[in-house]
């Protein structure tokens, strides 16, 4: 399931060791109704997820994509808008095309709000995050650091982190001190 | 077929069998027969099963996921996955991941020293588990 990608990439990130995050939870939430509706949730125990940190390595991010509900990010163009905004973060927005896909980003306070575009066969939405969650994701240099990003949303405590939208789909990853989402399947165990 | 061909072939018949041996013998370390646990309900018959995976069944399977997970981990995502079960083995009872859609329900669950996976149907129930530190082992075996 392409939906699984982003979630996957955040569950390898894992928490930071100094994050003193005890009790914490990091939940993955991604809801699709296109058709036959389906939700998957993840429910990481910070404790557990930071002592995966120290495996953890950066990685080229020429090829990486992340895919929903038909619309599909390169993080190395995600990397060219962080780059811009970080060369001038007076701009309003930032404009990047990449075969049939175009990025625009935009800061909002402290929120990066990134447009994607596409034709009809790459489909669009938008993905909302920390503008220092995204600089920590993609550093200069092209590569991909998820564990400095997640360092990065640790840092910030209980609260939303990721919104992305896209036709149909919707991902949310956020910080609590729950254990499952009080809106959690109660469709279980005969 | 060309000699050069003959040649080449051999080389890659030999190489795959090395490389199945090799992944054979580190799962047949870490992988002890009959610790993968399957049981399946099927609630229209009421009828219950419960058995074990044959131990050369498992070591087959590990062998050729341990080959394939190898090409695929350029990131670390194997250790940091050991690293993270590891961990979960303090937790009484964590629902690590949810599956919902209109047809069945899918979940991955850390329980008393335990990985299960459960997949629930409206008709059936299919339970597979293994202990953590089981699972922890083939992570790391995919590094």
């Amino acid at each position: 399931m392409r939906l699984a990608t982003l979630a996957l990439l955040l569950f390898a990130a894992g928490f930071p060791a100094a994050a003193g995050a005890g009790g914490l939870w990091l939940h993955v939430r991604v809801d699709q109704d296109s058709g036959e509706r389906t939700r998957v949730t993840l429910n990481l125990p910070a404790d557990a997820v930071r002592a995966a940190l120290p495996h953890l390595r950066s990685f080229e991010g020429e090829n990486t994509r992340i895919h929903f509900d038909g619309a599909a990010v390169s993080l190395r163009d995600l990397g060219h808008v962080v780059a811009s905004i970080e060369r001038d973060p007076s701009r309003s927005a930032v404009v990047v095309r990449s075969g049939r896909t175009r990025l625009e980003g935009e800061l909002e306070g402290e929120i990066l709000l990134v447009r994607i575009g596409g034709d009809c066969a790459t489909g669009g939405g938008e993905i909302r995050m920390p503008y220092r969650v995204a600089a920590a994701l993609v550093p200069p240099g092209g590569s991909v650091d998820p564990a400095s990003a997640i360092r990065e949303m640790i840092s910030r405590g209980e609260g939303d982190i990721l919104l992305a939208t896209a036709d149909g789909t919707t991902v949310r990853v956020w910080i609590d001190r729950q254990e499952r989402p009080q809106d959690a399947s109660r469709r279980r165990r005969r | 077929m060309s000699r050069q061909n003959v040649l080449l072939l051999t080389v890659f018949v030999l190489f795959a069998l090395f490389t199945a041996a090799v992944s054979r013998a580190v799962f047949s370390h870490v992988v002890k027969p009959g610790v993968v646990a399957i049981s399946v309900a099927d609630y229209d018959s009421g009828s219950r099963y419960a058995f074990s995976l044959p131990a050369a069944l498992v070591h087959a399977g590990a062998a050729f996921a341990h080959s394939a997970v190898r090409e695929c981990d350029r990131s670390g995502s194997w250790a940091a996955a050991a690293g993270f079960l590891a961990a979960l083995d303090r937790y009484e009872r964590v629902t690590l991941l949810e599956i919902e859609n209109d047809d069945a329900l899918i979940f991955l669950e850390a329980n008393d020293g335990r990985l299960a996976l459960r997949i629930e149907s409206v008709s059936a129930r299919v339970e597979v588990d293994l202990p953590l530190r089981t699972a922890v082992r083939i992570a790391g075996a995919g590094m």
